[in-house]
């Protein structure tokens, strides 16, 4: 077959990479499959939920509700056969987060404080003495600096001499040479 | 360190001590107060651009369509009157956990002063509509109080209905049973299938006291040795309770239409009857399934509990 066509398309080593560039170029993007992974930690609350009588709050509807949109609810989910829930708060929303768990018409809430000015380690609740300032902290954390170092300057203080008493008169002092 | 140096810093390290001291004690003296403010009437502690906060009192379901005891008494309500006092919500933050030992932290409140009765059975009661500062209205406190007037006075709670077995055939027993003890809940947020005591200026939130009379009666639906039925007195042991003329439902049922009538005004003074009932009481105060801590103002009528 004597074909016209491929006589006019450049098939020279030097036209067939540019070919093979267009190629690429007009590839479309979807046809690779890079994956791009990166970690960060972030904190997570072990929520505990019994009834009065010490029984975990079994499978219980638990419903969290961010600090930003205290109405809408930001994760719905349940306790596990334990009663435990584990709550993994956005970190960049800070503030009192509500966990709410419900069950056989019995509910109860916790709040989460996140955020540097709120966490904590334990939801013991201890409103009855309110948090003090960073000011107040600065001041408390220098008395007892100062508390410290002024106990160790009065334990470091120079003690008079401890010896025997001294005579007081020249005669007394005739006396104890004779001895 | 040399004696010269020493005396140069003795009364430095005196003047430290002394400076700590001082700042200790200005700093303690300082603290904000943690009580809450006093309550008023139907007036917002700051006016601002304000909302309407209603205020219910609800006896749920199990008053409107009765309820079957933990002993198989199957009751109907045709009155439950309670009379409620210094209804007020709070703003408290931090939160106000009633489970919890700290006392709470009012930023804002409203009060409804009463005293107020209402009839639980039809419907959920309003008990008033406040004018309220926005913000979130996280905490609800309540006495319950004997009715100064109307069908309940002399009574903080008075429940009248009819008692039938809920097994077999059987004629319903009257019954009335009448109690005069003050009681205060003070209660966290409510909780139930949506959040409430959000108020927006111009917009209208609610809250509402929630009685749960299962936790008087106990509930024949579950099982005699669950939580709620060990602590639930049950209708059988409230009817035996009047010591002057005590009857049995037996007796009752002999008798006919004579209704079963408990005063609470019977009941001695401090007796065990007398401190079961008032703990069984203790336990109908919720905000929808959220819990309350509840404390007794004494006993009406015949005298007082320590």
């Amino acid at each position: 077959m004597n074909s016209v066509w491929p006589k006019r398309i450049p098939f020279s080593p030097s036209w067939q990479l540019s070919w093979l560039a267009l190629g690429l170029l007009l590839s479309p993007p979807a046809w690779g499959h890079g994956v791009e992974a990166s970690w960060r930690a972030v904190p997570t609350f072990e929520i505990q939920a019994r009834y009065d009588s010490g029984e975990p709050m079994r499978f219980a509807r638990v419903t969290v509700f961010a600090p930003t949109n205290p109405t809408l609810p930001w994760q719905e989910g349940e306790t596990d056969g334990e009663g435990r829930f584990w709550l993994q708060p956005d970190p960049e929303l800070k503030g009192l987060w509500q966990v709410r768990i419900r069950q056989a018409g019995h509910g109860g809430v916790v709040n989460v404080p996140v955020g540097e000015e709120g966490m904590q380690a334990e939801g013991i609740p201890s409103p009855s003495s309110p948090g003090f300032g960073p000011l107040q902290r600065g001041v408390m954390a220098a008395c007892v600096i100062w508390g410290c170092l002024g106990t160790a300057l009065f334990f470091s203080r120079p003690r008079p001499f401890q010896g025997p008493e001294l005579p007081d008169s020249p005669v007394d002092a005739a006396a104890l040479s004779q001895d | 360190m040399s004696w010269f140096q020493w005396s140069l810093l003795r009364p430095l390290a005196k003047g430290m001590v002394l400076v700590a001291l001082g700042l200790g004690a200005g700093m303690t003296a300082c603290r904000p107060p943690v009580e809450p403010g006093p309550a008023r009437d139907g007036q917002a502690i700051s006016a601002s651009a304000t909302g309407t906060l209603e205020l219910w009192a609800n006896g749920e379901a199990f008053l409107r369509e009765g309820l079957v005891s933990k002993e198989g008494w199957a009751l109907q309500f045709e009155h439950v009157y309670v009379t409620l006092a210094d209804i007020t919500a709070y703003q408290t933050d931090p939160p106000f956990d009633p489970q919890g030992q700290g006392e709470l932290q009012a930023k804002a409140l409203v009060s409804l002063t009463g005293p107020l009765t209402v009839d639980l059975v039809p419907e959920r009661a309003l008990l008033g509509s406040l004018e309220a500062p926005p913000g979130h209205y996280n905490a609800l406190a309540w006495r319950l109080v004997p009715a100064a007037e109307g069908p309940a006075k002399g009574y903080s709670l008075w429940i009248e209905g009819r008692a039938r077995p809920a097994e077999g055939e059987g004629e319903a027993i009257p019954f009335v049973l009448k109690f005069s003890p003050e009681l205060a809940f003070v209660c966290g947020e409510y909780v139930g299938e949506t959040r409430k005591g959000f108020v927006r200026a111009g917009q209208v939130a609610d809250l509402e006291a929630t009685f749960h009379f299962d936790h008087l009666f106990g509930n024949g639906s579950l099982p005699p040795k669950d939580d709620l039925n060990s602590a639930a007195l049950g209708f059988a042991s409230l009817v035996k309770l009047d010591p002057v003329d005590p009857v049995s439902l037996e007796q009752g049922l002999k008798a006919g239409s004579q209704p079963l009538e408990v005063d609470w005004g019977s009941l001695q003074e401090g007796s065990p009857r007398a401190q079961a009932v008032l703990q069984s009481l203790q336990s109908l105060g919720h905000v929808g399934e959220g819990h309350c801590r509840a404390s007794s103002g004494g006993l009406g009528g015949t005298g007082s509990l320590p």
